[in-house]
């Protein structure tokens, strides 16, 4: 599911934007307000939680099926994507290379966002 | 560590002499007595200067300062603080800021950071999660605002100068996108250490003490900011710019160098013209639900557009009625880096100096072919532009003039016209940084811009004044922009501007400075939150500390006076609180006597309540807001 | 023939900058002033800030003379 941003409630101040670690909102051409492409959000969610007039939601008509894995041979066990994964799902001991668990995966990317080693793939299913 | 919400817990000390970085102590302790922002700044420049204390030395101090609300979901709360020693001023400046410096700064797990020691080459600052460097910018020293910002790397927040600040024109600025950290030559004291940006990235995020109440808070907040006549409607559609029509129609338009309140040609240069002709769209800062600021098409691009105070001070104030001149000025202004205020005031100075046969660079009042060669020439110090950089006060020092000099502490004042509403001309003068109009308590939203008290008398103006002051103050220390707090009135006062209500309310406030006294000296009484500042309930929500509205006026009061401790250490001495003559001397109105600023009056109200004497806070007040009495040699009064 | 000068949020929502008319009193004056606004509802005396020659009136009835320069203004703020 992407995010949505409703085009009333909206004012345009970019903190959605600021925000997205993958730079996805985009301010509108001759409006003061910003929309989401949902071929490019991965509904990590980070603007849902910073918008101050609360106007992004997900859009749960728009479901996408998503792979998050850590590729082991990049794998450096910084835990750094441990450590920041909000559905607590990354296993592992320092040093060694980690790994996710699919069943408590929510498939937000967060993590991908967070390793410097580009160890984590995103992969769309489908 | 911070056991509160909304704190990221860091604070940083940068040496660009020995490129280290160490962390920088500060307590839970210091956070309930300062929150944030620029009370913070100003209590750690208060612990660190010293007499003799310049701008330009080694040792003085950056100190840049978020809020514990900047980015936590609150509306309208970007805002950061950048405070050191001004080199215009000699006294602490404090330049607040909207836009996504702040913002990034927490993400990089700091609330704050200092900046000590002098870089030797010119160097860009790249703060991140885990480090700081120190990278050589050789190749952008020289470049303007624009193409420095398009020079750094994508997805990074950054603070930059232009030339005025390598050049270090005395009120030379610090951008960051649309935004500026304008006044008291801050960008001076940048390139001064050679800094020509600082970065950040980062990616952590505040941890709040009640996440889910304080988002239905902000929910609500931003609901009433939208309904509000002034926040949701006027500011988004007009700008700072719509008040140039009611600043005329009360005779607070500076106009002339401050010779008269009233312009012919206002109409010319007003927010409504603007609106209907140049306005693309509306602007704003991240996180704000106002979005005041306005974007037109110059020079060949989309731009931003003026503000009031860039309208008024190159527009009336030079006699000028070409809207379309004023901004393509302040486009320059900002490429060049500067404060528009100070450059505006200097520039109208130097046209009456020409007048008055005292001086002359050229510029003269009516004449506007050559104000962009002279914005180029104060940024690089070039030719009259060398005079003109140092701003008024230094001009008047030369070539006299002194009384119609229009700035207070050294710093120029911005364009309301204070001889028509005279409690903003004792905010002028007691404001701590010098001549400006928000760190006076702006209260002109009494005195015709908003509600429309007797703007002539002095009654009741410094309770008001005070009571505002301290407010804002705590205000901006939280992360939130000052234009939150305009709600502080009701909606309804402005929908029914003639209703029996509004009436009494604008009839009555003169005469409650008694109950305001009241307020301002016996904050603890006021332990609860007024609806009509949800500023309070928020920072309580967000961090888990006690707030109030009587400990917000308390800390905001707090602020004040150790800002002001600071600048007696800098050598400020008792007296400086004043108006150039012109203000408090001549008449607006020849017929009317009371269209001067009473100024003795005033001060002398203002400093009963505020508990000083003669602009220095006695012991008894520095005692009571557990602000620690520097030694004897330093402070050599026993008040 | 009073000139009336519009300024502030009404003058963007209603699309009146300014207008001559025939009027006697100020009520006449928003006669007008609604007949060429843009804003579905009419205004009033209410609504708006009222100057007659640069004088704030709280009169609504207010009379006006030939020559005379009426302003409506909401009121703002925020600088």
């Amino acid at each position: 599911m992407a995010f949505l941003i409703d085009r009333n409630e909206c004012l345009g101040c970019g903190a959605c934007a600021f925000a997205c670690p993958f730079d996805v909102p985009q301010l509108c051409e001759n409006e003061n307000r910003f929309t989401i492409p949902e071929d490019k959000c991965i509904s990590c969610g980070q603007c849902e939680d910073i918008c101050p007039v609360m106007a992004i939601h997900p859009d749960r008509n728009h479901r996408k099926i998503r792979k998050v894995e850590i590729v082991e041979e990049n794998c450096v066990g910084c835990t750094l994507c441990a450590k920041n994964c909000p559905a607590d799902a990354i296993v592992g001991s320092v040093k060694t290379p980690h790994v996710i668990d699919q069943k408590k995966c929510i498939q937000c990317g967060y993590c991908a966002t967070k390793c410097k080693k580009n160890a984590i793939v995103v992969s769309y299913l489908g | 560590m911070s056991k509160y919400g909304g704190y990221m817990g860091k604070v940083i000390k940068i040496d660009l002499s020995k490129k280290t970085v160490e962390d920088f102590p500060w307590t839970d302790a210091d956070r309930e007595r300062t929150i944030g922002g620029k009370i913070m700044a100003g209590d750690i420049l208060y612990h660190h200067v010293k007499p003799g204390m310049k701008a330009f030395d080694e040792d003085n101090w950056i100190v840049i300062t978020t809020g514990p609300m900047t980015g936590c979901g609150v509306p309208t709360s970007s805002r950061f603080n950048i405070s050191t020693i001004s080199p215009l001023t000699g006294i602490v400046t404090s330049s607040n800021s909207g836009g996504d410096f702040g913002l990034m700064l927490k993400r990089c797990g700091y609330d704050a950071c200092i900046i000590t020691g002098k870089a030797a080459t010119p160097t860009r600052i790249h703060i991140t999660e885990d480090d700081v460097e120190f990278i050589d910018a050789s190749n952008l020293w020289g470049l303007e605002c624009t193409p420095t910002e398009e020079a750094l790397p994508k997805g990074t927040a950054h603070l930059v100068i232009g030339p005025a600040g390598e050049n270090k024109v005395l009120y030379a600025a610090v951008l960051s996108g649309e935004r500026c950290s304008g006044r008291g030559g801050v960008g001076a004291v940048f390139g001064d250490k050679n800094i020509k940006a600082i970065t950040a990235k980062g990616f952590k995020h505040p941890t709040l003490y009640n996440e889910e109440a304080s988002r239905k808070h902000s929910k609500k907040w931003a609901k009433g900011l939208k309904k509000h006549a002034i926040t949701g409607r006027q500011l988004p559609k007009l700008g700072t710019i719509g008040l140039v029509s009611q600043m005329q129609a009360h005779s607070i338009l500076a106009t002339k160098n401050f010779g008269k309140g009233k312009f012919d040609d206002f109409d010319k240069v007003c927010g409504e013209k603007f609106s209907e002709e140049k306005l693309t769209r509306n602007s704003g800062c991240t996180t704000c639900v106002i979005q005041c600021t306005r974007r037109c098409n110059a020079k060949g691009r989309n731009v931003k557009g003026p503000e009031l105070e860039t309208l008024g001070l190159l527009g009336p104030n030079i006699m000028n009625n070409d809207m379309d001149k004023v901004i393509d000025w302040n486009v320059e202004i900002d490429e060049m880096g500067m404060d528009a205020i100070s450059t505006s005031g200097t520039i109208a100075f130097a046209m009456e100096l020409k007048e008055k046969g005292l001086f002359d660079c050229g510029l003269e009042f009516g004449r506007n072919d050559n104000i962009s060669q002279m914005i180029d020439d104060i940024a690089h110090r070039r030719g009259a532009g060398d005079i003109l950089a140092d701003g008024s006060k230094r001009m008047a020092e030369k070539f006299g003039g002194m009384e119609f000099a229009i700035q207070s502490k050294g710093m120029e004042l911005s364009a309301y016209e204070p001889r028509h509403a005279v409690g903003m001309g004792l905010g002028y003068a007691t404001s701590n940084r010098g001549g400006c109009h928000l760190n006076a308590g702006y209260l002109v939203y009494l005195e015709g811009l908003g509600l429309d008290v007797d703007s002539l008398t002095p009654s009741g103006k410094a309770a008001a004044c005070i009571m505002f002051q301290d407010l804002m103050e705590a205000v901006s220390a939280s992360g939130s922009c000052l234009f939150t707090s305009y709600p502080f009135f009701p909606t309804y006062i402005f929908d029914h501007p003639n209703s029996p209500i509004t009436k009494f309310v604008t009839w009555v406030i003169p005469y409650i400075g008694v109950a305001m006294k009241f307020i301002t000296q016996h904050p603890r009484i006021f332990e609860f939150n007024l609806f009509l500042l949800p500023h309070t309930k928020a920072l309580g929500l967000i961090t888990g500390m006690r707030s109030s509205l009587g400990r917000y006026l308390e800390i905001g009061e707090r602020g004040y006076n150790t800002e002001r401790m600071a600048n007696i250490i800098l050598g400020q001495k008792p007296g400086a609180d004043k108006l150039p003559k012109r203000l408090t001397d001549e008449r607006q109105d020849p017929n009317d006597d009371r269209t001067r600023v009473p100024i003795d009056r005033l001060l002398h109200d203002y400093y009963d309540i505020r508990r000083w004497v003669d602009g220095v806070p006695t012991r008894k007040i520095l005692k009571r807001l557990n602000i620690d009495i520097p030694s004897h040699e330093v402070f050599p009064y026993s008040y | 023939m009073v000139k009336v000068k519009v300024f502030g949020v009404v003058r963007l929502d209603s699309g009146v900058k300014e207008f001559e008319c025939e009027a006697a009193s100020v009520p006449e004056a928003f006669q007008t002033f609604n007949a060429q606004s843009k804003i579905s509802r009419e205004y009033g005396f209410g609504d708006v800030v009222v100057f007659i020659n640069g004088e704030r009136t709280t009169k609504k009835n207010a009379s006006l003379k030939n020559g005379d320069e009426v302003w409506f203004m909401s009121p703002v703020s925020g600088g």
